[in-house]
C-alpha cells in the first residue's frame, strides 16, 4: 500500500487527535516497519488495519466511520497534491466517472506497483450514477468518503447508498442521486 | 521529559522517513537515469530509422523520375491557373524545347493559334464538369515552327474537393493523325466521286437494316439519311413486285457473290424511280461477311427512253414490214410484165426481122435483162437483210456447176475479145454438199462484175481444195480479169451497198449490191471474201467455203439447167400449164408450140386441179400466185387425192426472185422451180429432164453424128478449147466407160451412181448428146425405178456405144487440131 495513505491517516491523527496519538499507536502497534513512513514508499497494507483498530479503540469510533472520515479528508488532499489528474472534470459525476479510465491510468504511470480498486460504471444520467467498487482491501468506506468529499470539493449535494454485493465487501454498489 | 522523548521520537522517525524517501528517491532517480538512456538509445535508432526510410524514398522518388524521363511521351503537370509546373525531358525531344522553357508558362503558350481556345474550352468543361479523365489531339507548334499534332490524356488531381493540379501524358499523333485525315481525305474524295458519277451508295447488314445511306442515295429517294437508317431495305423501298428479285439478289450475297440487277424503288413522294444496282457483299476484317453494299445507278430517264425507243422501233419496223411487202407485191408486179418482155423479145428472133428489127429487139432483150438483174439483186438484198436466207446443202456435182458457169458466159462473150476460162483442182470431183444455188449466185455475180470492167483479155475462174479433212472440203474460188482494177483507197468499198467504185460516167451500170450480195452469202455458209486488184491491170476475187464430203452421190444434177440448149424434138410429152397472166400464157404457148410440145392452158389454180383429174400429163407448170386457188393449194390437192397426176412431176413458176420461195415449194410436193422471167433454155432444160421419153428402143439409137449445133454452141470458133476438151475426153474418160461395165457387173450401185454422175456432163461436151441423154435415162432407173437389171444392160451398151464412137470423136478430134494449127 502507498505510503502516501498512511502519512495522510497519521497526518489526519496528529490534527484532530495530536501526535501523542499517533506516538501511543505506533508504539502500541509494534509494526514490521517500525512506524516509518514516507509518501514515496510502500508498506504492508495489513499495517494499515493495525493501525485503524488501534485507532478505532482509542477513539471509540467504528473503522467503517473513520475511513469514510479520512476518505473525505483524503480527497482533499488529492486536490491539493494531484490537482492535474483532476482537470479535466467540471462536476463531481464528471469526474467519478472518469476514475478507472483516466485518473487510475495516470496513478499508474507514476506509481506502477499501486494497487487501485476497480469502479465499473452501471448507469450515468446527470442527476443518478450507479457505480460498482471491487477490491481485494474491502475499503468500500474509504472509498464512500471519497465520494463524499468529491461532491462537496464541487459544491454539490447528493444522497448515496451503499449496497455490498458480495458479503466480505470485495464488490460495493453506490447508487449517487442528486438531491 | 516525556514531551522531549516524544519530540526525540518523532524526530528520528521523520529521519528515517527521510532516510528512507532519499533512499527511494535515489533509486528512483537512477532508474530515471537508466530509462533516460534507453530512450535516448531509441530516439537514436528512430532517427536512423527515419534517415533510412527518407534514402529508400528518395531512391524511389529517382527511379519514378528516370521512369518518367526515360518514357517517349510528354508527362506534365499544370497549376489551375494554367501554368506549367512540372514537364518532362521528352518535351526537347518531340517538341525541340528545353524544359526550363516550358515551366512557368501558360499551357497553351505553344499550341497552334488557331486551336489555343478549343483547349481552354477543352480545360475548362473538364474542370467544371468534374471528369477525372479525358483526351484530346491538337497541334502544337514546335520550336523550330514545326506543326505536331499532340494527343494527351488529362487527369484531374482533386484534394478535399479542391482542384489541386492537373496532369497530362501527351504524345506525338502526327503520323497517326495524317494517316487519319488521309483516310478521311480518301473517303471524301470517293465519297465525293460517288456523288458525283450519280451513283447512290446504300449499306445493309445480313438482314438489310439499313446501316448507312449515302448522300446521293438518299437525293435519289427523297429521303434523309437518318429517315433510312434502321429500316427494312426491302420492305421500305421496293415495291412488292420486285421483292422476288431482291431476296434471288440477297441469296446470292449470302454466298459471297455479286451482282447487278434493275428494279424499282419507291420515292418518298410516292413515285416509283428505275434503277440499276450493282451488289457486293461487305466482309469484315477477319472475312465474315457482315452485309451489302448496293451501287444504285437511276435508270429511270433511260427507261423511259427506252420506252420511246421501243414505240420507234415498233413503228419502223411496221414500216419495214410494209416496205416489204411492199417490195415483194413489186417483184410480182414488174417481173410479170419483164417476163413477157423477155420472152416475147426472144420470140421476136424467131419472127424472121429485119437487120434493123433485130437490133431493136436486141437493145430490147439488153434493156430487160438489165432491169431484170437490177430488181433480182435488190430483191435479194431485201431477202438477205431480212434473214430469210437460208443455207440449204445438199449434194451438187461442183466441176459440172463450174463448167456451166463458164458456159452460160462465153455465150454472152461470143462477140467480145475476152476468154473466159475454168482451172479446176484435180481433185475435185463428185458431189460436195452446199447450197448450189448460192454458189451459182455467188459465181455469177463475180464473173458478171468482172466482165463488166474488163475490155479485153481474160477472165479466169479458179477452184481449189483449200484444206480437206473427214467430213469438210474447204474450196477456194477465184475469179480474176484483166480487167481496169480498183483503186486501193477504194477497195475496201467494194463490199459495200450501193458503193460503186467505178470511174464517173463508166458505161456500166448496176444497183451497187453485186459484190455486197456475194459477201453476204459467202459469210452466211461460213466463208470469206476478199478482193485483191491492182489499177490497168485487173481484180481477183477469192472466196472459200466449206463442203461436205460424200462419196457417193445418188442424187441427179441438173447442173446445165441454165445452159441454153439448141431445142431438140420433145416428141411426145403433154404439158399442163396453169397461168392466169395473158402475155406468159403466150410466150409460154408459143414456145411450147416452137419445140412441139402439146399442152393444155388453164388460168388458175381450180381449173388446174379439175383438169389433172381428166387425163395424165407428163409435166404441169405451175404459176403460184393465181386467182381462185394459189400454186402450191393446187400442187397439194393434186398430190392428195387419187388421180392420174398423182406423182407427175410440177415445176413452180414464181415471179419471187426470193430464194425461200423454192423451199416453200417443195414443201408443197413441187418437183423444181423457175424464177420469171426465164429464158427458153432454162424451160427447155427442164422439159428435158422431167419428160420422159416414149420408150427406150427410141433413145437408143444409135449415135450416127455428133451434135454439131450443141459443138458450135460450146466451143464456137474455139477450136483450142474444143480439141483440148476431146483430148481430154479420148484419153481420160474413155476408159472410165468400161469401170462403169465392170462396177454394173459388180452391182456396185452406190459407185455407178456416183460415177453415172460423173460421166453425164462429159458426154454433152464432146457432142454426145442422146449418150448424155441415155445416161439421165440410166440415172432414173437407177435411183427413181431401181430398175438395176436394166440399168447393168444399159451401162454395157454405153461401153460399146463409146467404143464404136471412138473414130468419129477422133475425126472431130483431128478437125478441131487443123483448125487449131
Amino acid at each position: 500500500m502507498k505510503g502516501l495513505v498512511f502519512t495522510e491517516l497519521l497526518e489526519m491523527v496528529e490534527a484532530r487527535f495530536g501526535y501523542e496519538l499517533v506516538d501511543q499507536l505506533l508504539i502500541e502497534s509494534d509494526l514490521p516497519s517500525g512506524g516509518i513512513y514516507t509518501a514515496v514508499g510502500t508498506y504492508d497494507h495489513r499495517e494499515m488495519v493495525t493501525l485503524l483498530n488501534g485507532l478505532s479503540q482509542h477513539t471509540q469510533t467504528s473503522v467503517a466511520t473513520l475511513l469514510r472520515e479520512y476518505g473525505q479528508y483524503m480527497f482533499g488532499t488529492f486536490t491539493r497534491s494531484y490537482s492535474p489528474f483532476m482537470a479535466h472534470a467540471h462536476s463531481a459525476f464528471g469526474l467519478l466517472v472518469s476514475i478507472q479510465h483516466h485518473i487510475h491510468v495516470e496513478v499508474r504511470k507514476l506509481y506502477p506497483d499501486a494497487e487501485l480498486p476497480r469502479f465499473t460504471i452501471e448507469k450515468s444520467t446527470p442527476d443518478h450514477l450507479v457505480m460498482r467498487y471491487e477490491s481485494e482491501r474491502k475499503m468500500a468506506d474509504f472509498a464512500h468518503g471519497l465520494i463524499e468529499g468529491c461532491l462537496a470539493y464541487y459544491g454539490e449535494k447528493a444522497s448515496i447508498s451503499q449496497t455490498e454485493l458480495v458479503a466480505d465487501g470485495t464488490v460495493v454498489v453506490f447508487d449517487i442521486m442528486k438531491a | 521529559m516525556n514531551d522531549i522523548d516524544l519530540l526525540n521520537r518523532r524526530f528520528n522517525r521523520e529521519k528515517a522517513a527521510r532516510q528512507q524517501a532519499e533512499s527511494i528517491l535515489e533509486d528512483k532517480a537512477r532508474e530515471l537515469y537508466v530509462a533516460n538512456g534507453q530512450l535516448q538509445h531509441l530516439n537514436e535508432h528512430l532517427e536512423q530509422q527515419v534517415r533510412d526510410k527518407l534514402s529508400e524514398l528518395q531512391e524511389s522518388e529517382q527511379r519514378y523520375r528516370q521512369l518518367i524521363e526515360s518514357v517517349e511521351d510528354i508527362i506534365y503537370k499544370i497549376s489551375p491557373e494554367g501554368i506549367f509546373t512540372f514537364v518532362s525531358p521528352a518535351v526537347e525531344k518531340i517538341l525541340g524545347y528545353p524544359q526550363s522553357d516550358v515551366l512557368g508558362k501558360h499551357a497553351t503558350r505553344f499550341v497552334d493559334p488557331a486551336y489555343q481556345k478549343l483547349l481552354v474550352v477543352f480545360y475548362r468543361r473538364m474542370i467544371y464538369q468534374k471528369q477525372a479523365s479525358n483526351y484530346i489531339e491538337f497541334p502544337a507548334v514546335a520550336n523550330d515552327g514545326r506543326i505536331v499534332w499532340i494527343g494527351q490524356t488529362v487527369r484531374l488531381i482533386v484534394s478535399d474537393n479542391q482542384l489541386v493540379e492537373l496532369v497530362a501524358v501527351a504524345r506525338d499523333v502526327t503520323e497517326k493523325h495524317f494517316i487519319r485525315e488521309r483516310i478521311r481525305r480518301s473517303e471524301e474524295k470517293y465519297r465525293g466521286i460517288m456523288n458525283n458519277m450519280e451513283l447512290g451508295l446504300l449499306e445493309v447488314d445480313n438482314d438489310q437494316i439499313i446501316l448507312r445511306a449515302y448522300e446521293r442515295f438518299c437525293n435519289m429517294l427523297g429521303y434523309t439519311e437518318d429517315e433510312l437508317i434502321g429500316k427494312q431495305a426491302a420492305d421500305f423501298l421496293t415495291p412488292p413486285e420486285f421483292w422476288g428479285v431482291v431476296d434471288h439478289q440477297q441469296d446470292l450475297r449470302q454466298q459471297g457473290l455479286t451482282g447487278s440487277y434493275e428494279l424499282q424503288l419507291m420515292h418518298k413522294n410516292g413515285s416509283r424511280i428505275w434503277v440499276l444496282v450493282s451488289g457486293v457483299p461487305i466482309h469484315d476484317a477477319y472475312g465474315k461477311l457482315v452485309g451489302s453494299m448496293g451501287i444504285h445507278y437511276d435508270l429511270t430517264d433511260r427507261k423511259l427512253l427506252e420506252q420511246e425507243l421501243a414505240r420507234a422501233k415498233t413503228i419502223a419496223d411496221d414500216a419495214r414490214q410494209a416496205e416489204k411487202q411492199f417490195l415483194a407485191n413489186m417483184s410480182h408486179e414488174i417481173r410479170t410484165p419483164l417476163n413477157a418482155i423477155i420472152g416475147m423479145s426472144h420470140l421476136l428472133f424467131d419472127t424472121h426481122p429485119t437487120r434493123q428489127q433485130q437490133e431493136y429487139i436486141d437493145i430490147l432483150k439488153t434493156s430487160a435483162d438489165f432491169l431484170h438483174s437490177l430488181i433480182s439483186d435488190l430483191l435479194d438484198m431485201t431477202k438477205i437483210e431480212a434473214g430469210r436466207i437460208e443455207v440449204h446443202a445438199q449434194p451438187f456435182d461442183m466441176a459440172g456447176l463450174l463448167l456451166a458457169t463458164q458456159k452460160v458466159f462465153e455465150m454472152k462473150l461470143q462477140q467480145t475479145p475476152i476468154e473466159i476460162e475454168v482451172m479446176l483442182d484435180a481433185r475435185i470431183r463428185g458431189d460436195y454438199v452446199g447450197d448450189e444455188l448460192m454458189l451459182t449466185q455467188i459465181l455469177t455475180n463475180l464473173v458478171g462484175n468482172a466482165e463488166k470492167f474488163t475490155e479485153k483479155g481474160r477472165i479466169q475462174i479458179i477452184a481449189k481444195i483449200r484444206q480437206e479433212d473427214d467430213t469438210t472440203s474447204w474450196v477456194e474460188f477465184s475469179v480474176s480479169d484483166t480487167g481496169i482494177g480498183i483503186p486501193e483507197e477504194k477497195l475496201d468499198f467494194v463490199f459495200q451497198k450501193f458503193r460503186q467504185v467505178n470511174p464517173q460516167g463508166h458505161k456500166h451500170k448496176g444497183t451497187g449490191l453485186g459484190l455486197a450480195i456475194c459477201k453476204e452469202l459467202v459469210e452466211i455458209q461460213g466463208g470469206t471474201i476478199t478482193v485483191q486488184s491492182q489499177v490497168g491491170r485487173g481484180s481477183v476475187f477469192t472466196f472459200v467455203l466449206p463442203f461436205g464430203k460424200v462419196s457417193t452421190s445418188p442424187n441427179s444434177s441438173k447442173s446445165d439447167k441454165l445452159s441454153l440448149s439448141t431445142p431438140k424434138k420433145l416428141s411426145s410429152g403433154r404439158v399442163l400449164v396453169a397461168e392466169d397472166n395473158l402475155m406468159n400464157q403466150k410466150y409460154i404457148g408459143s414456145l411450147l408450140t416452137k419445140w412441139g410440145v402439146s399442152y393444155v392452158l388453164v388460168a388458175d389454180g381450180r381449173q388446174a386441179v379439175d383438169e389433172a383429174k381428166k387425163q395424165a400429163f407428163d409435166l404441169i407448170l405451175m404459176d403460184i400466185q393465181m386467182p381462185v386457188m394459189n400454186g402450191y393449194e393446187a400442187t397439194l390437192a393434186i398430190r392428195s387425192a387419187h388421180g392420174p397426176n398423182q406423182q407427175v412431176p410440177i415445176i413452180a413458176l414464181t415471179a419471187s426472185a426470193m430464194l425461200d420461195h423454192k423451199d416453200v415449194a417443195l414443201r408443197a410436193g413441187m418437183n423444181d422451180f423457175l424464177t420469171k422471167p426465164f429464158d427458153p433454155g432454162q424451160l427447155l432444160a427442164l422439159l428435158h429432164e422431167y419428160i420422159p421419153a416414149t420408150g427406150h428402143e427410141h433413145l437408143f439409137e444409135p449415135e450416127t453424128q455428133l451434135d454439131q449445133e450443141r459443138l458450135e454452141e460450146l466451143y464456137g470458133t474455139d477450136s483450142h478449147s474444143a480439141s483440148e476438151m476431146f483430148h481430154l475426153f479420148l484419153t481420160e474418160v474413155v476408159p472410165e466407160f468400161d469401170t462403169l461395165s465392170l462396177l454394173s457387173g459388180q452391182q456396185k450401185w452406190t459407185e455407178v451412181a456416183s460415177l453415172i454422175h460423173r460421166l453425164k456432163p462429159n458426154l454433152g461436151m464432146v457432142g454426145l448428146t442422146r449418150l448424155e441423154e441415155k445416161m439421165s435415162h440410166i440415172e432414173r432407173n437407177l435411183t427413181k425405178d431401181k430398175r438395176y437389171d436394166l440399168v447393168d444392160i444399159y451401162c454395157k451398151e454405153i461401153a460399146v456405144s463409146v467404143h464404136e464412137l471412138l473414130p468419129l470423136l477422133d475425126h472431130e478430134l483431128q478437125k478441131f487440131s487443123r483448125v487449131h494449127t
